[in-house]
């Protein structure tokens, strides 16, 4: 990787063999390896990674703080007690760095800044006291504070080497000679100083696009991209602590206008297995327009997690229940899914009501008998087809209502369905069918 | 061999007897008659059981409602509107049904076996009118992933077909109630008899209607 100066930053091992170094000239670099392949830097990737990294600590403490463009300060002092011990919490903060595929060093100190030197200084530093921290701090060079090189040039020439050597010159003419900020920060370094540190705050929206290397207009092809996208909302659910209730999902295409779509959940979640699942069914029922070159995802609604594992039975069926539910409305649309409810209205047609699924409701019973099927539309019968077979039931509905003034028979037909007829007061020759008793 | 013996020979699980002892898992049907027909005294359980009424609405529904009630239960493709203030009065909890109207065949088809499969809803009704014989083995086989009960409504003439359900029901209209045959069971005789439906003992009136009261106004006007 290149930076802004044309000086190498970092490279792979297969560059290290070939005599490259870090910090080089790049021309050197190529005049040792002509294949050399370069990627630029990409300050701005850099930040965001940085920016979604800090959500995800939120896991781990209530008080993370983001040193510009390099580090991640998180206090870790309440949460030795959650995580049970030191060597645990850096475990999991390890593991979790490693499954989302960034490599990082870490330090533990009693003061911020101290954490931070440590961690430049090498992985895996750790001081849990003061004195401890100061054993280890004083064989550090100078320049791992991070101070302009000018500074650094000065503070050399006077033939300080170390840390140590450094806090132990005279403080008013430290102060005096390379300011009284450069002071400050050593007493901070030390502990002798208060540090107070701003926490970071995540942001309100959930915002990320992958450009895909190639384009494609294959599911399958996409389903990386899709992998790497959901698990860094995962990563930034973890950090905030709640779940989403849907992920609009946008398709950019080259010139065709972008699809778009949005993954609907029955409850807030954070899994990434239910999300590709539901994917996969939805971009199965697709067709696309053209290729897509670039992925972008916004999480919906952040919502607070749900109680579980209150009771045991019914709520696992409840979370089986959505998932399926969710897997359907994926495919067939969410208004191919429904339930029923009873609805308090004298006319037929009127006295039940789609509702969503599992919503339905016995409000109110009806005592007389009613067919089990219901025409959508009433369909006209030549009365010689019809046996009647109950007493006539008169229902009128009020005028406020669709006009309603019919009798109602039980009747069956020649091929012995059993059927719910009525005639209209408006129309008395005139019989319709309106319902199957099934 | 003495007869505690042999009983218990005989209640070892690697022996099954064609008129099995009534089975703990299957629910009875609500119709003795039919109980006693079938090999565990009611429907089979992770089955698909196949319907195949003469035409809809001659009781195919109400042969059920015993055993739907207080079920969670998914019906896909109903051929008309499940008409709510019925289904209530027979007992079917309305906050535990699913319906589910695919648009097509196929994604009517793939709906009833991701409901079998979650094993959610313990009863589902299908409509289903052209239905291969692979289809019905995959849904089959979902039937016995999920522990559920698919009873599939199928046309009339796929009677004739062969299919691997383990249970087969013919049905057509009779004169006081249900004529059912028992067309293909796993396990049973097959077999016929005529189940009696609620509304058979309602009074049959042959006669015409009574004239609404409207009537004679209505002509005279």
């Amino acid at each position: 990787m290149v930076d802004t100066g044309q000086r190498l930053l970092t490279l792979n091992a297969a560059a290290r063999r070939r005599g490259v170094r870090g910090g080089m000239l790049l021309s050197a670099a190529q005049a040792l390896a002509p294949d050399l392949r370069c990627l630029a830097r990409q300050p701005h990737a850099e930040q965001q990674a940085l920016h979604s990294l800090a959500t995800w600590a939120g896991q781990f403490t209530s008080w993370v703080s983001l040193v510009p463009t390099q580090a991640l300060l998180l206090e870790i002092g309440g949460s030795l007690k959650l995580f049970k011990s030191l060597s645990c919490l850096q475990q999991r903060i390890r593991a979790g760095l490693a499954q989302l595929d960034y490599q990082a060093a870490l330090a533990t100190a009693p003061t911020p800044l101290g954490a931070l030197v440590l961690a430049r200084s090498g992985d895996g530093c750790g001081a849990r006291t003061p004195a401890e921290l100061h054993r280890l701090l004083a064989p550090l060079a100078v320049s791992l504070l991070g101070w302009d090189d000018r500074t650094l040039q000065r503070i050399s020439a006077v033939g300080v080497r170390n840390i140590a050597e450094c806090a132990a010159l005279p403080r008013a003419g430290f102060a005096r000679r390379y300011g009284a900020d450069k002071r400050l920060q050593l007493d901070r370094l030390l502990g002798q100083a208060a540090d107070p540190r701003p926490a970071y705050a995540p942001p309100p929206r959930y915002q990320r696009s992958l450009e895909l290397s190639f384009e494609t207009v294959h599911s399958q092809a996409m389903k990386p991209a899709f992998e790497r996208l959901f698990l860094d909302l995962h990563a930034d659910l973890l950090g905030r602590d709640c779940g989403i209730l849907g992920i609009q999902i946008k398709l950019v295409h080259g010139r065709h206008p972008d699809t778009a779509f949005k993954l609907g959940l029955q409850s807030p979640n954070r899994e990434v297995p239910r999300w590709m699942s539901l994917l996969h069914e939805r971009l199965q029922g697709m067709s696309l327009p053209a290729a897509v070159r670039c992925i972008r995802i916004e999480a919906v609604e952040f919502a607070a997690l749900g109680q579980r594992q209150t009771q045991l039975w019914p709520q696992m069926h409840a979370e089986q229940r959505q998932a399926l539910l969710e897997r359907l409305a994926a495919r067939l649309g969410p208004s191919a899914l429904s339930g029923l409810s009873t609805h308090a209205a004298p006319c037929p047609e009127q006295a039940w009501r789609k509702t969503d699924p599992g919503q339905g409701q016995n409000a109110a019973p009806e005592p007389r008998p009613r067919p089990l099927w219901l025409l959508p539309q009433p369909a006209a019968v030549p009365f010689a087809r019809l046996q009647l077979r109950s007493g006539i039931e008169r229902i009128e509905g009020g005028w406020w209502e669709q006009d309603c003034h019919r009798d109602y028979y039980r009747a069956q037909t020649r091929h012995g369905q059993r059927i719910w007829v009525f005639r209209d007061h408006a129309r008395p020759d005139q019989w319709f069918i309106h319902g199957l008793f099934g | 061999m003495k007869p505690q013996a042999l009983q218990a020979l005989l209640r070892h699980p690697g022996i099954w007897r064609g008129a099995a002892t009534p089975s703990l898992t299957d629910q009875r049907t609500g119709f003795a008659e039919l109980d006693r027909q079938l090999p565990g005294r009611g429907w089979p359980r992770g089955a698909l059981i196949e319907l195949i009424p003469s035409r809809l609405g001659i009781g195919e529904l109400q042969l059920l409602l015993p055993s739907l009630r207080a079920q969670s239960q998914s019906w896909v493709a109903p051929p008309h509107i499940p008409y709510a203030p019925a289904l209530a009065a027979a007992g079917i909890n309305l906050a535990e049904l699913l319906i589910v109207r695919p648009r097509n065949p196929a994604d009517s088809l793939w709906a009833m076996e991701q409901i079998l499969r979650s094993g959610v809803a313990s009863h589902v009704l299908g409509w289903h009118d052209t239905m291969q014989t692979s289809a019905l083995r995959r849904l089959q086989l979902a039937a016995e992933a999920g522990a559920c009960r698919l009873f599939l409504f199928r046309p009339a003439h796929c009677v004739k077909q062969p299919s691997p359900a383990p249970l087969r029901l013919y049905l057509e209209p009779a004169e006081n109630g249900l004529y059912l045959r028992l067309v293909k069971c796993r396990g049973g005789r097959p077999g016929a008899m005529i189940l009696p439906l609620s509304d058979a003992h309602a009074v049959a009136l042959h006669s015409s209607p009574a004239p609404a009261s409207r009537r004679p106004a209505s002509r005279a006007a």
